[in-house]
Order: C-alpha cells, then sequence, then structure tokens
C-alpha cells in the first residue's frame, strides 16, 4: 500500500529545500555551514537514487548474470565476480568485463556525482579518457 | 576538550619552548579534519605578538597508514633543516602537557582551499608556477638524507599494497573494480633502485599558497620511506584536480612542467611508468581511504554525515580507476 502524499521522495525533498533556503544562510559557525551542505548534498544522491526506483540494482544483476553465465543474489554474484579476478579469470583485454565495470560504475556515479569531472567527459566524448 | 582548558593547558605547555613571558591570546579552531584538528592562536610577548598554528590529533584509534604526531614533527622538521617549505615546529606536546598529541609551528599565511587556488584571480601568476614549484619541492623531499630517519617505516611498493589490501578487505565491503586493480597492480609492480623519504600526500589540498606560489607543504602525517615516483604519482591523482581534468598536475599544470622541474632540481629521472602505476595505487588508495572513513560512521565509532557521504564518494575512484585503464 502507498501511503498518502508526499510521497517518499516529495519528503525527502522538502526537508533538502528546507535546509538549503531557510536553514543554511542563517549558519554562521564555518564547521555548522560546511556540514549542512554536505547534508543537503546527501539529500540530493537519495533523490536521485529514488528518482530511478531501484533500476540501478536490477542493471547490475543482469550485467553480472550476462559476464557470469549464472543467475543467483546480487552479493553472491559479486563474491563471484571478485573470486574470478582473483583466480586470474579476465586478462586485461576482456572487452565483457570492461563493459560491466562501465556499465555499472558510471550507472552509480549518475547517482553519486553526476557533476563529476570524469563522468561529464565522458559523456561528452562517449568514452573514457585520461590525461 | 574546552577552548579555555585548552588555552590554559597550552599556556603551560609552551613554558619550556617559549623564552620569556607571554600569553596565549585569540585561540580558534580553523578545522576538524579527519585526521587532526588544527587551532590558530596568537602568542602574545614583550617583543611583540605572532601566530601560531597548534595540530592535535584526534583521539582514538589511530589511522593506520599514518604516523603519530611525534614522527610527524620530527620528519617535518627533519625536511626543514634541508631546505623543504614547510612550517617550522617550536614545540612538541609531551604526555605531561595533557593535550594528547600535538605539536605547535609557525603560522604561514596563505590559501589552502583547491577550488580557491585554481579558480581565484589572485592565484592566476601562481598556478602557472605551481607544477614547477612542486617539482623542485619534491626533489627537494627525495634527497633528505634518511639515515637521520630509521623510525619512519619502509612502504616501498610491495609492502604499500599488502597493506593496502588488508586494509580493503578489513571492511567487508565488496568493490569488484578494487579488487581488479589490486590484481593489476600485483602484476605490474615497477622495480625501484632507490629508497628515498617520500612524503605520501603531497597534493592541491596540503599546500599553503600565497600569490607567487607555494608557501609551505602541509600534512606530514603520511611519510615514509620508499619509491619517490609515489609521491608523483600521488600529485596527479585525479581526485586532486578538482574538475581540471586536463591539467594533470593537482589541476593547474602540466605533467611536462613537474618533470622537468623535478629532475634539473637533482629529483632521479622520471620513469612515467612508474608515475603511471603510482597514479592507478593512489587513486586506489584514496578510494579505500574514502572506504575506511565511512566506516568509522558506520561502524557507530564516530558518527558525522561526512563520513556518511564519503562513502559514495567510492564510485569516483572507481570510474577514474576505469579511465586510468583505458589510457595505455
Amino acid at each position: 500500500m502507498a501511503g498518502n502524499r508526499p510521497n517518499v521522495s516529495e519528503l525527502v525533498e522538502s526537508v533538502r529545500e528546507m535546509m538549503e533556503y531557510l536553514l543554511l544562510h542563517k549558519l554562521v559557525d564555518k564547521s555548522q555551514v560546511y556540514h549542512t551542505r554536505v547534508a543537503v548534498n546527501v539529500l540530493k544522491i537519495v533523490e536521485r537514487e529514488l528518482a530511478q526506483g531501484g533500476s540501478f540494482t536490477q542493471l547490475e544483476l543482469q550485467s553480472l548474470q550476462h559476464l557470469l553465465g549464472m543467475s543467483g543474489e546480487l552479493s553472491d554474484l559479486n563474491d563471484e565476480l571478485v573470486a574470478r579476478i582473483n583466480q586470474g579469470e579476465f586478462d586485461r583485454e576482456n572487452t565483457e568485463l570492461t563493459a560491466h565495470f562501465l556499465r555499472t560504475v558510471t550507472a552509480k556515479v549518475a547517482i553519486d556525482n553526476p557533476e563529476y569531472a570524469t563522468y561529464k567527459n565522458y559523456l561528452t566524448k562517449g568514452e573514457l579518457s585520461h590525461c | 576538550m574546552d577552548r579555555d582548558l585548552l588555552k590554559q593547558r597550552l599556556e603551560v605547555a609552551l613554558v619550556p619552548s617559549v623564552k620569556g613571558e607571554f600569553r596565549v591570546d585569540s585561540l580558534e579552531l580553523l578545522t576538524g579534519g579527519s585526521a587532526a584538528q588544527t587551532w590558530r592562536f596568537t602568542l602574545q610577548r614583550a617583543t611583540g605578538a605572532a601566530e601560531y598554528i597548534l595540530r592535535l590529533a584526534h583521539e582514538g584509534s589511530l589511522f593506520e597508514l599514518a604516523i603519530d604526531k611525534r614522527t610527524e614533527a620530527a620528519v617535518q622538521t627533519h625536511a626543514v633543516a634541508h631546505g623543504v617549505l614547510a612550517a617550522n615546529i617550536i614545540h612538541i606536546l609531551a604526555p605531561e602537557d595533557q593535550l594528547g598529541e600535538g605539536f605547535v609551528m609557525d603560522l604561514i599565511r596563505g590559501e589552502t582551499i583547491p577550488q580557491k587556488i585554481l579558480r581565484q584571480d589572485q592565484y592566476r601568476h601562481a598556478r602557472r608556477q605551481l607544477a614547477a614549484q612542486c617539482g623542485r619541492q619534491l626533489a627537494a623531499i627525495h634527497q633528505v638524507p634518511i639515515q637521520a630517519l630509521p623510525y619512519l617505516r619502509d612502504s616501498s611498493v610491495a609492502p604499500q599494497l599488502a597493506q593496502l589490501h588488508a586494509f580493503y578487505t578489513g571492511f567487508g565491503e565488496v568493490i569488484p573494480v578494487f579488487d581488479y586493480a589490486f590484481r593489476w597492480l600485483g602484476e605490474n609492480m615497477q622495480p625501484c633502485d632507490q629508497t628515498t623519504l617520500v612524503h605520501g600526500d603531497f597534493r592541491n589540498g596540503n599546500l599553503i599558497v600565497n600569490e607567487q606560489g607555494i608557501a609551505a607543504i602541509l600534512d606530514w602525517e603520511l611519510a615514509h620511506l620508499g619509491d619517490p615516483m609515489e609521491d608523483l604519482g600521488w600529485l596527479c591523482v585525479t581526485s586532486w584536480r578538482f574538475g581540471n581534468n586536463d591539467l594533470p598536475v593537482g589541476g593547474f599544470g602540466s605533467r611536462q612542467d613537474l618533470y622537468a622541474a623535478y629532475e634539473s632540481a637533482g629529483g632521479r629521472c622520471v620513469n612515467e611508468d612508474a608515475v603511471h602505476f603510482w597514479e592507478i595505487l593512489g587513486t586506489l588508495k584514496w578510494g579505500v581511504i574514502c572506504l575506511y572513513q565511512t566506516t568509522v560512521h558506520l561502524s557507530g565509532e564516530e558518527r558525522s554525515v561526512n563520513r556518511a557521504a564519503i562513502g559514495r564518494r567510492v564510485s569516483e575512484t572507481e570510474l577514474d580507476l576505469l579511465a586510468l585503464f583505458n589510457a595505455r
């Protein structure tokens, strides 16, 4: 059963707006300003994660099943992936592992910090670059 | 400890190190970083007033990659004696000072906040000098005689990688990109023919910068003996470019400027493969440190929204690792 409005995203958004627009500019203590900014940022992460409605977990699960050729729980599959990496499976040129990492990590950064320069460059160029 | 008690104990502690009559004034907490607190105060003497910095270690367990504050002070003092730009230390706290671990050093004016150094107009001239100045400072650090530093641990590549791996697995968090990176590093360890002093945290954020460039190098708590290329790699880690990804040295300069100044100031010949290796290890290390920070929160050791948030920076380091693997 869904609860009454506001829904969970709207509730989080309301707290974030209160902190960002009503509280922050009233604070004087540098440490309190800093921690409040961090808290606002945390709520933005929550808002982004809620907005994509758990599709990341689905994406990671399907990508792992495809890569490992087996089904199972997410945590078991990740353990299996780590075990295979440590056993020396997947050489340097393994395109399937690279594709899996790229898919899952970019999806995480899209939630955690879409402003991150490496991620923005990736979106612009369509590939990861480093200089 | 509250400010009044701290001030009172600091005045008593400084008696052996400060000549003549004095009092401590304007004691103010600047930052409560995750590893140490930084306080600023004024020492009022008959001859005039001067400002100092008090660095105090946090109580409780020591971050296991770090050295204690007494050792840090000794290394910093030794580096200053050999021409490295760092603050002169006037007092190392003793147990009877009842202030915990820490030391008092000269206050050096300038900016440490990376975003300001990278964006504010007043540092425009300094930014053009910084990469070369970093090269010269690193060359100086790597030429500091190490015979006088027997208390520093050897953290050259093999022991450091093993320690970092044990640190990572201790958290019980599964980050497959990290496991892949550990495997790659284990297979691609770079030979190193010389052991030097390594600062260990030489990066944008630990430099005091004024209009002319570097005024001092801060935070010697990760100092160790090891491969000098480690410091060059760490300085170029993407996280310390603060958005300026196209300027690999701290977000302010080019590798060419860094390497040329390093070599002409007497640093060893730069091994670019080794720098690349250490950049990967550095990126991984920052990721593991983020994991550690968030574990301190999750375990209840110290609850903090800041430590919680940093757990979500792990994915940034995963992406940077993938970019590094893609680069060569």
